[in-house]
């Protein structure tokens, strides 16, 4: 049963992760956005000195000052396996894909599920202290929370240390 | 609920990690949602009013800060203000939520069931609870979470500094809880 308490986590998580994902990123798209600045105006520099002075001494390059920026310590990213539970080839592709896209790292594993390839329904497995990290996962994935479950041992064997892995099932290929 | 952290400590922790906040969440989820709904009257309305508190909390979550209140104390404050403007609207506030890229949740009939039931069961536990404090405590977790007063006026209405009022409040709230989770086992 879809439980408001469940969904209003995952937003949460979710949320909570997509503001911490921004955070990273974009000081870096201002540093460059900065950086670029400061080259051109640098190049506009040396241009009107070059053309301003008959002689030609070498323009005093003076040491850019690199962009001050406030450091940031993300979170340690978390390893992930996607493996697929069906005949249907291409699946645990796409849904890394598909969390690629939207921040999460490259799946440690992408492959198939070589026990189960009969698999009804996707699961999201998580080893402790991750489950909020499976929570924002199946989220993205549009997988309800009922389907997120503690990490056990047939998973972990195959999903080789990551910390949630994903096992598609034949509802994703519809 | 989850007794191995402390909630203020789970709060701070919060500002980096989801799974705190997530933790943060589940403890105190089914008190926000009894507190709305027995203002409100109505599981929908109640759930509306949560689910724009807790998003209002994740935002301002860096604002906490432990010295100035106990963690419940600043999250009913948000509850607070939210069943203040939405008296004053008419309408519940999604700003925290649109802020989040947070959906409005479309809540099926067995949702709602659900919710409803949820609450009264821990309406009757909060009640319970409650009533076992003792009375200093009791008046001083009713005033600051119920009736939403400052600290310096229940200092001034119990008499005491207003550094013992907001321990009496963390007393009764820490006391709240473990009464409530001795209800749960």
């Amino acid at each position: 049963m879809t439980d408001f308490i469940d969904v209003l986590e995952q937003q949460l998580v979710t949320a909570h992760r997509g503001r911490a994902r921004r955070a990273f990123v974009i000081p870096w798209r201002t540093t460059i956005v900065f950086a670029g600045a400061v080259a051109a105006a640098a190049a506009v520099v040396v241009a009107v000195l070059a053309l301003s002075s008959p002689a030609p001494e070498p323009a005093a390059s003076q040491p850019t000052q690199p962009p001050q920026t406030t450091p940031v310590t993300p979170q340690p990213p978390v390893r992930i396996a996607v493996l697929n539970g069906t005949t249907v080839t291409g699946l645990a592709r796409a849904a890394a894909d598909e969390l690629k896209r939207l921040g999460y790292p490259e799946p440690t594993v992408v492959s198939n599920d070589t026990t189960n390839q009969t698999r009804a329904r996707t699961t999201v497995y998580f080893e402790g202290g991750h489950r909020a990290d499976a929570l924002g996962i199946a989220s993205c994935l549009h997988i309800g929370s009922d389907r997120v479950v503690a990490m056990e041992a047939n998973a972990r064997a195959l999903a080789d240390r990551a910390q949630v892995a994903v096992f598609i099932g034949a509802d994703r290929a519809r | 609920m989850e007794p191995d952290r402390d909630d203020d400590a789970l709060l701070v922790a919060a500002a980096d990690d989801p799974e705190a906040f997530a933790r943060f969440y589940r403890l105190h989820v089914r008190g926000v949602i009894a507190y709305f709904r027995r203002r409100v009257g109505n599981a929908e309305l109640a759930a509306d009013l949560t689910a724009e508190t807790f998003a209002a909390a994740l935002a301002g979550r860096r604002r906490f800060a432990p010295e100035r209140g106990p963690a419940a104390a600043w999250l009913y404050g948000i509850a607070r203000r939210q069943l203040v403007t939405f008296h004053r609207r008419g309408h519940v506030e999604r700003r925290a939520r649109r802020r989040l890229g947070m959906a409005r949740i479309e809540l099926t009939d067995e949702m709602l069931e659900r919710v409803e039931a949820l609450a009264d069961a821990e309406l009757a536990q909060v009640d319970v609870a409650l009533a076992a404090l003792p009375e200093e405590q009791r008046a001083a977790v009713h005033a600051r979470i119920v009736e939403d007063h400052d600290y310096d006026e229940i200092a001034a209405a119990q008499q005491i500094s207003e550094p013992a009022a907001r321990q009496r409040v963390s007393r009764g709230l820490a006391a709240l809880r473990a009464r409530m989770r001795s209800q749960e086992q």
